[in-house]
């Protein structure tokens, strides 16, 4: 039990990694497949919050000039690499919604199958 | 643009309230972002975040005449020159690009006595870059993406 | 199409939760992403760069080529919005 328990975070990213892969394969709209990669970059960047806490840890800013110490503060890495990856990830989700807009108003649709049915007939 | 009625209480609410609490909000992240938990990256979302609520719920506001597409894309070139360009001032005063430890910064020093290390005042301008090159690009996108759709226009 | 999504996706968790039985606990402060660079970070920080919040620190001094990049990533997504859904003949009446 005590083993389940200290696993309990990865558990629930696991199911938010679950979600978004269906979100992402099972799903035939493709703004619910933006979604679904938009929720499987959110179970990444909480694996890599949850790799940074340090039992008994803080925030890492040190107030008033104290000397840093290690073990009072939570990893600073994985912060700063997620805040690059969250940017990435608007850069991505704004792209892919510009694509989706321009494929809206050339097919009137956004349901992959009608799109691939909508170029059989025009080729 | 349609024709929206405005209501006058979304007006005031998001005119006089909402907006200037978000910007002047952003502003603090960006000036605090040294010390406490913020910075460049937050502050351009979160002003960019406050100019989209004033062009989303208000029709014809001074928001979409003084952050004009053409300028949004001038803020965020400058955002972008600003902090490429920390990194060659820190060449040309002889050290490696992007250190800002051997830019002499007395004359800013001198000018406004606020007794801030020389790292301290290279890491803020180039955070006023992040936050100039976030604030005009999610702007421009939010912006475009919301473009209404004439369905006469489209081509297939 | 559904059921290739719902068994990919029970697939995927299920590796995950077999994979989490070999990752630290959660707070080990002896995990090997805990015992890299960024104690160092926290450590030299004040002395190297000399501002109280390390996250800022590393992210615009440590590592601001890091940084310059990112930034110029969301501008380049910038410029890709522009030239996806800009329409010619109608732009210089709107802005």
């Amino acid at each position: 039990m005590e083993e389940v328990a200290a696993r309990f975070p990865y558990f629930m990213i696991a199911i938010l990694l679950g979600v978004g892969v269906w979100g992402m394969v099972g799903k035939r709209s493709l703004v619910k497949k933006l979604i679904g990669l938009n929720v499987l970059q959110s179970a990444i960047i909480l694996f890599f919050i949850n790799g940074s806490i340090r039992e008994g840890g803080t925030v890492p800013i040190l107030f008033h000039g104290e000397h840093g110490n290690a073990e009072d503060f939570v990893n600073p890495l994985p912060h700063v690499l997620m805040l690059t990856a969250i940017v990435v990830a608007v850069a991505v989700t704004a792209v892919a919604l510009a694509f989706l807009t321009r494929i809206y108003r050339e097919f009137g649709t956004v349901d992959e199958a009608e799109i691939l049915s909508e170029m059989e007939r025009q080729t | 643009m349609t024709d929206r009625h405005d209501s006058v209480l979304l007006h005031f609410v998001v005119r006089a309230v909402m907006v200037p609490a978000i910007l002047l909000f952003g502003l603090y992240v960006l000036v605090h972002g040294d010390a406490s938990p913020g910075g460049g990256f937050q502050a351009g979302a979160i002003l960019a975040g406050g100019l989209i609520l004033s062009r989303l719920s208000l029709s014809g506001d001074e928001g979409r005449r003084l952050f004009s597409r053409p300028r949004l894309v001038m803020i965020a070139v400058l955002g972008m020159f600003l902090y490429a360009g920390t990194g060659v001032a820190a060449m040309l005063a002889g050290g490696d690009y992007l250190d800002y430890g051997v830019i002499a910064f007395e004359s800013i020093d001198r000018i406004l006595p606020i007794g801030l290390g020389r790292r301290e005042i290279g890491i803020f301008i180039i955070e006023v870059g992040v936050t100039l090159a976030v604030f005009g690009t999610l702007a421009l996108v939010v912006d475009y993406l919301t473009e209404p759709h004439d369905p006469e226009e489209t081509e297939g | 199409m559904r059921a290739l999504g719902i068994m990919l996706a029970v697939a995927t968790t299920a590796l995950f939760v077999a994979a989490s039985w070999d990752l630290p606990d959660r707070g080990d402060p002896h995990a090997p992403a805990n015992v890299g660079v960024g104690p160092e970070y926290i450590e030299r920080t004040e002395e190297d760069i000399g501002i109280e919040n390390v996250v800022s620190a590393v992210l615009a001094d440590y590592r601001s080529y890091d940084t310059l990049g990112e930034t110029f990533v969301i501008f380049t997504a910038g410029v890709a919005v522009l030239f996806v859904l800009i329409r010619r003949g109608r732009d210089d009446r709107q802005a």
